[in-house]
């Protein structure tokens, strides 16, 4: 008898520890699930929130050839989507709105921007003289950036004179470069601040530079065959001497045989190579003669440039160029 | 001897059936709380989990008001569904800044704040939201307009003004945005 009560103790409490293990491990399994799920999302959340919070747009709204574009940077840590456009006039009418559908606004939307990139947005708008426009951009995280057409007067002069400007042009004096040419191709030889004179008399040279269109109206520029880079200097006699290498198109390291005219968009750096005895077709550059400077002699570097502004450019070859500008630059020291 | 047998053979059966009863009792007992606590657990835990499914649709749900355009006597919204589930709309408030005009939007009604017995019913001919608010619903990484009418006789919108709209979400979220006209 009391061998059997022991026994149904045992198989009593083993049902009923079995019925309580059953409901509570169920139970706080459901309940672990349901806890996983809400902080998995709620990682997520906050996640996004995060991304949403490191996007950053710069937009500045110009005319690129009379339509109202924008160039646009992504300034933030991560890559991101523009997926909406909306543009409205100043009394508050729509003027366009862009999404993935419309084929009116180059590149197509949506546009993707890893951080850093640049990319000019061009739209169907033309602005006459007098009409202000504010531009707003949509990104995929939900993010809206904003601009204005025209900018504040006090917005452009402030960026140019932080470029360091002059005139219509910022000229990078730390890309002045030189090179060697050999055929049609650029060997890069270092900073050109000072050369051996030896290189531009046993070689063909090239100079290149990088400069950005700064203009108030932020109307494009276009460099017409003229454009060149113009050293000088003046000998113990008191006789100016000067050399010059005239624009050449380029691809890549690869100089092109005719110059096709370069185009300067509002605010977008380019690199412009100097390479040519002549205007207009590649005639490369050896200096003898007169042309060079002694050893010691320190040049001084002129950039003149010549071409059309605010010009469309399919319009140049039927309008006289109105533009030319002379930026003084920097110097080369030709040593021994 | 033979009554001592008769006795002891009842005492047996009897102590059977007792044993019998008490184990269909305790089976019976134990089965009931077994089911009842079950069925307490299994509903704690659906609870739990109904609350917390609303509290994440409440993270996932994310929208931005992107724009608004105003005519004499209506406004359209340009919303953008930056979320994770499908967005759908409970209400909409319209109103200036010192409040003086404060009309709601909601899926049947569209009513005066200000004088709260000054309503519209919207039934289904109704274009005073375009769509309405009871067919609403946005996909994430879509972009929507909803255009909402004033009713006729109520003061309307005026050039040169800031006007607020606020927009309350089927989850719980609440976006605000202002623009002037």
């Amino acid at each position: 008898m009391s061998k059997k009560r022991g026994v149904s103790g045992i198989v009593a409490s083993v049902i009923l520890f079995t019925m309580l293990f059953t409901i509570g491990t169920g139970y706080l399994i459901a309940i672990n699930q349901i806890n996983h799920l809400y902080v998995k999302t709620y990682v997520k959340s906050s996640e996004q929130t995060q991304d949403q919070l490191k996007e950053r747009l710069e937009l500045i709204a110009m005319l690129v050839n009379d339509k109202l574009s924008i160039l646009t940077t992504n300034k933030g840590e991560l890559p991101l989507s523009i997926i909406t456009i909306m543009v409205r006039n100043a009394d508050g009418v729509v003027a366009g709105y862009y999404n993935a559908s419309s084929s009116t606004i180059t590149p197509r939307l949506p546009i993707f921007l890893n951080p850093l990139d640049t990319v000019s947005i061009t739209t169907d708008i033309e602005p006459t003289s007098l009409q202000k426009y504010g531009i707003k951009l949509l990104t995929d995280r939900g993010n809206i950036f904003s601009a204005t057409y025209p900018p504040v007067k006090n917005e452009l002069a402030a960026r140019a004179l932080s470029s360091g400007a002059l005139g219509d042009l910022y000229l990078e004096f730390n890309s002045y470069t030189y090179y060697r040419v050999t055929s049609n191709t650029l060997y890069y030889q270092g900073p050109a601040f000072t050369i051996p004179v030896s290189f531009v008399t046993n070689y063909y040279s090239a100079f290149s530079l990088t400069i950005t269109n700064l203009n108030s109206a932020q109307k494009n520029i276009i460099l017409d065959g003229y454009t060149r880079i113009f050293q000088f200097w003046g000998t113990d006699q008191g006789v100016v001497r000067r050399a010059t290498w005239y624009i050449v198109s380029n691809q890549s390291s690869t100089i092109l045989s005719s110059y096709t005219p370069i185009e300067l968009e509002y605010d977008r750096p380019k690199t412009i190579v100097f390479a040519s005895k002549t205007p207009n077709t590649f005639t490369p550059q050896k200096l003898s003669g007169d042309e060079t400077p002694s050893a010691g002699t320190l040049v001084g570097v002129l950039i003149l440039t010549h071409g059309w502004i605010g010009i469309p450019y399919d319009q140049i070859g039927n309008t006289t160029p109105n533009y030319g500008q002379n930026s003084p630059y920097v110097t080369t020291l030709y040593k021994g | 001897m033979c009554a001592a047998y008769v006795r002891r053979r009842r005492a047996g059966l009897s102590e059977l059936v007792a044993t019998m009863l008490t184990l269909t009792l305790t089976i019976v007992a134990g089965s009931a709380i077994f089911y009842y606590v079950s069925a307490r657990s299994v509903e704690s835990a659906s609870l739990y989990g109904e609350s917390v499914n609303d509290v994440i649709s409440f993270l996932q749900e994310r929208a931005t008001i992107v724009d608004m355009n105003y005519t004499t006597s209506s406004v359209t919204i340009w919303i953008y569904n930056s979320g994770k589930v499908d967005l759908e709309l409970v209400q909409i408030l319209i109103y200036n800044y010192s409040r003086s005009m404060y009309y709601l939007y909601n899926a049947s009604h569209v009513v005066d704040l200000n004088n709260p017995s000054n309503y519209v019913f919207l039934d289904n001919n109704s274009n005073l939201e375009k769509p309405r608010l009871s067919s609403f619903k946005l996909s994430p990484e879509k972009t929507a307009t909803i255009t909402l009418t004033i009713p006729n006789g109520w003061t309307n919108f005026a050039n040169g003004r800031t006007y607020y709209v606020s927009i309350t979400a089927k989850h719980g979220n609440v976006y605000t945005y202002y623009q002037r006209w």
